[in-house]
């Protein structure tokens, strides 16, 4: 079976976690088609004609995004394993290939020569369906949130907003914003100590473990599929500063509970 | 051909000798600099507002509850400083950066009033009341014979007109509620038995509206006048109303777009047309118990919070399907959307709304200028963000405070519920 990783990004870490534990459980020969975007303007001119006077300002808050970037992506290598995402799926005996538009023809073309069978989300944005048909399979994704009551973003935060524990489920992709049929879904692990992002950066870690679970799930043979309604989940949206610090409260109230005295 | 066309066609004919001389850039600067002459962006205050917005600043996070307070009273105060410009009691329609303070408007005093009697009720402080009487006053004095009021501001040619009339009741019957002064009630009922007698026998009104077109954003007409009915028990009154949001639910078509909902017909409406649609229906159907209204309100409603949320901003106007023009916001309809989702919230509880009312009234407040040292900017909104955006271009009207004081006061009441829930 031909495993692909789609992800938002040629350095992402999350895929890169994705692949390693998929490594670990010996999934190996997995490519990785990411979302690769210069951002950079395209020429003096159009940024001059768009922002008038005002283009060095443009230039240099480009200049220093970058910069930002730069410095982000190091510290992050730095602070993970060593090496690059190409360098991991090149030492497993995948592809590498970034792309301007993963939800473009090309991209389905390229999964198809690839021969994918089953793709996996790892942070790719809203996918549509030409690039969804393509893996015999289908595509698989966890989201951070218990669906279909939480779907959309922010969900760990709307959930604790609502008193209800902190569950990642992993489940098929359609067209629509976590839609598709569910797989599984499993509880992120919540300890004394913990804050809203170190639930997030432990759901993260998590989601990879359940993804490559699941594609090894698919291996020995068919996935379940609960299929859900539109109408059983809302969509949330990204939550605002004074929701989260509710959320956050709540999370403490949790961790009280079920804390042993 | 005439001297004046002759004349015209000379200058026609200099003006592209210039143009085919002179390279586009240098006619672009030229023309910047023309326009910024004629807006008086050499005055500091106004430059500010200008280069704010060249520079694209980006809404801030306000917390809700605590700052809120200061940007309260800096509309307020902007409202005060409006009235105060212009003689008579009215509120000035809107200071422009080119000339200054305008007349005085009657449409929007009109339902300015009853933002300034719900300030005075929440802050406590009578000066707000007083200013309302004052602006009530002078409403009844440039009532119309007829019992309608005029279109565009005090100084121009009186021509009555329907959705000006509809705001203006707004006003007095709140003033009524306040006061108890059965003048502002006959006031207001000669205004709904104006509006009743233009009113077609399907609903519509075509007389007395722009460039006679029917048009849904009337429902902000309806409102009121159910608000009357309910004060007077006048059935009549209730029935046109509830008449006019029957021919008016059919602009709504399956994407809950509505037609006829735009200030020019067949363009794009702006959010603050939709905002008063919206807000029109919903506020008619609570009055009336009647779930259709609500639900037309709602369905666009949760179209605009999917989009703001998805795009983060709201657009300046949206076409039929919902196109939007995201070049501006219209900070007057962003205001009147928020506070619709507020009054969502408050019926429905449903936190999404407050979530995005919050947000946008963080990105309203954000354009408001607490330290300007011009009267007419300070604690005021401008039409557009920005500043040159389509809607109400260079100026500052009115209305924008006002709807913004509302959507800060349904937040209030909506976070006042949400922590009452969370215990």
């Amino acid at each position: 079976m031909i495993v692909a990783i789609l992800c938002g990004s040629p350095h992402s870490p999350y895929a890169r976690d994705i692949l390693r534990e998929l490594n670990v459980r010996g999934v190996r020969n997995v490519h990785v088609v990411a979302h690769s975007r210069s951002g950079a303007p395209r020429t003096i001119m159009s940024v001059l004609a768009t922002h008038g006077f005002a283009f060095p300002l443009v230039i240099l808050r480009w200049i220093v995004s970058r910069l930002g970037l730069i410095f982000k992506l190091r510290s992050q290598g730095s602070s993970a394993s060593a090496g690059t995402l190409e360098s991991d799926v090149q030492a497993q005996g995948g592809r590498l290939v970034a792309l301007p538009d993963v939800n473009g023809e090309q991209c389905q073309k390229i999964l198809s020569d690839l021969g994918v069978d089953l793709m996996i989300l790892g942070g790719a944005p809203i996918m549509k369906a030409p690039v969804l048909r393509v893996p015999k399979m289908g595509t698989v994704n966890a989201h951070q949130g218990a669906l279909p009551r939480y779907r959309g973003m922010n969900v760990i935060e709307w959930a604790l907003v609502e008193r209800q524990p902190p569950t990642i489920t992993v489940h098929f992709v359609d067209p629509g914003v976590d839609t598709g049929d569910i797989i599984r879904m499993e509880r992120i692990p919540v300890v004394v100590g913990d804050s809203l992002q170190t639930v997030r950066d432990r759901s993260s870690a998590l989601q990879g473990q359940l993804l490559a679970e699941t594609v090894v799930a698919a291996l020995n043979g068919q996935l379940p599929r609960q299929t859900q309604a539109k109408a059983d989940g809302k969509q949330f949206y990204a939550m605002h500063p004074f929701l989260k610090a509710v959320a956050e409260e709540h999370l403490q109230d949790y961790i009280r509970r079920i804390s042993p005295a | 051909m005439s001297n004046v066309e002759l004349q015209h066609s000379r200058g026609r004919d200099f003006r592209q000798s210039v143009k085919s001389v002179l390279p586009p850039s240098i006619l672009t600067i030229a023309r910047a600099i023309a326009n910024g002459v004629q807006q008086r962006l050499y005055i500091p205050s106004q430059f500010n507002v200008w280069l704010l917005d060249k520079r694209n600043q980006q809404a801030s996070q306000l917390d809700p509850g605590s700052s809120r307070d200061r940007y309260i009273e800096a509309l307020l105060d902007w409202l005060a400083r409006a009235q105060d410009a212009v003689p008579g009691g009215g509120v000035s329609g809107y200071y422009t950066f080119a000339s200054g303070w305008s007349a005085a408007y009657p449409e929007t005093t009109g339902y300015v009033i009853t933002t300034l009697l719900e300030a005075s009720r929440r802050l406590n402080k009578n000066e707000w009341a007083t200013r309302a009487r004052q602006m009530i006053e002078w409403e009844i004095t440039v009532q119309l014979p007829d019992g309608s009021w005029q279109s565009g501001f005090v100084d121009q040619a009186p021509v009555p007109a329907v959705f000006n009339t509809g705001q203006v009741i707004d006003g007095l019957v709140a003033g009524y509620a306040s006061f108890s002064e059965s003048r502002y009630l006959d006031a207001a009922v000669k205004g709904a038995r104006w509006l009743i007698a233009q009113q077609d026998s399907d609903g519509a009104w075509r007389r007395h509206v722009y460039q006679n077109n029917p048009n849904c954003y009337s429902a902000r007409v309806a409102w009121p006048m159910l608000m009357l009915a309910q004060a007077t028990g006048d059935g009549d009154i209730r029935a046109s109303a509830v008449r006019y949001l029957e021919w008016a639910s059919m602009c709504q078509d399956d994407t809950a777009w509505f037609a006829n909902c735009s200030l020019e017909p067949g363009e794009p409406a702006l959010t603050h047309t939709i905002g008063y649609t919206i807000e029109g229906f919903l506020e008619s159907g609570l009055l009336l118990k009647d779930d259709r209204w609500i639900d037309v309100a709602q369905r666009a409603a949760d179209v605009l919070l999917h989009k703001f949320e998805v795009r983060k901003h709201l657009a300046g106007t949206y076409g039929k399907g919902w196109k939007p023009d995201h070049s501006f916001a219209c900070l007057t309809g962003c205001a009147q959307v928020s506070r619709v989702w507020g009054r969502l919230y408050e019926m429905t509880r449903d936190l999404r709304y407050l979530n995005a009312a919050v947000k946008l009234n963080d990105y309203v407040l954000s354009q408001v200028s607490l330290d300007s040292t011009s009267p007419g900017i300070r604690g005021g909104v401008t039409g557009s963000k920005p500043i040159w955006g389509t809607y109400m271009t260079y100026r500052l009207p009115n209305w924008a405070p006002k709807f913004t004081l509302d959507a800060l006061f349904q937040e209030e009441v909506a976070l006042a519920l949400f922590r009452r829930d969370l215990q």
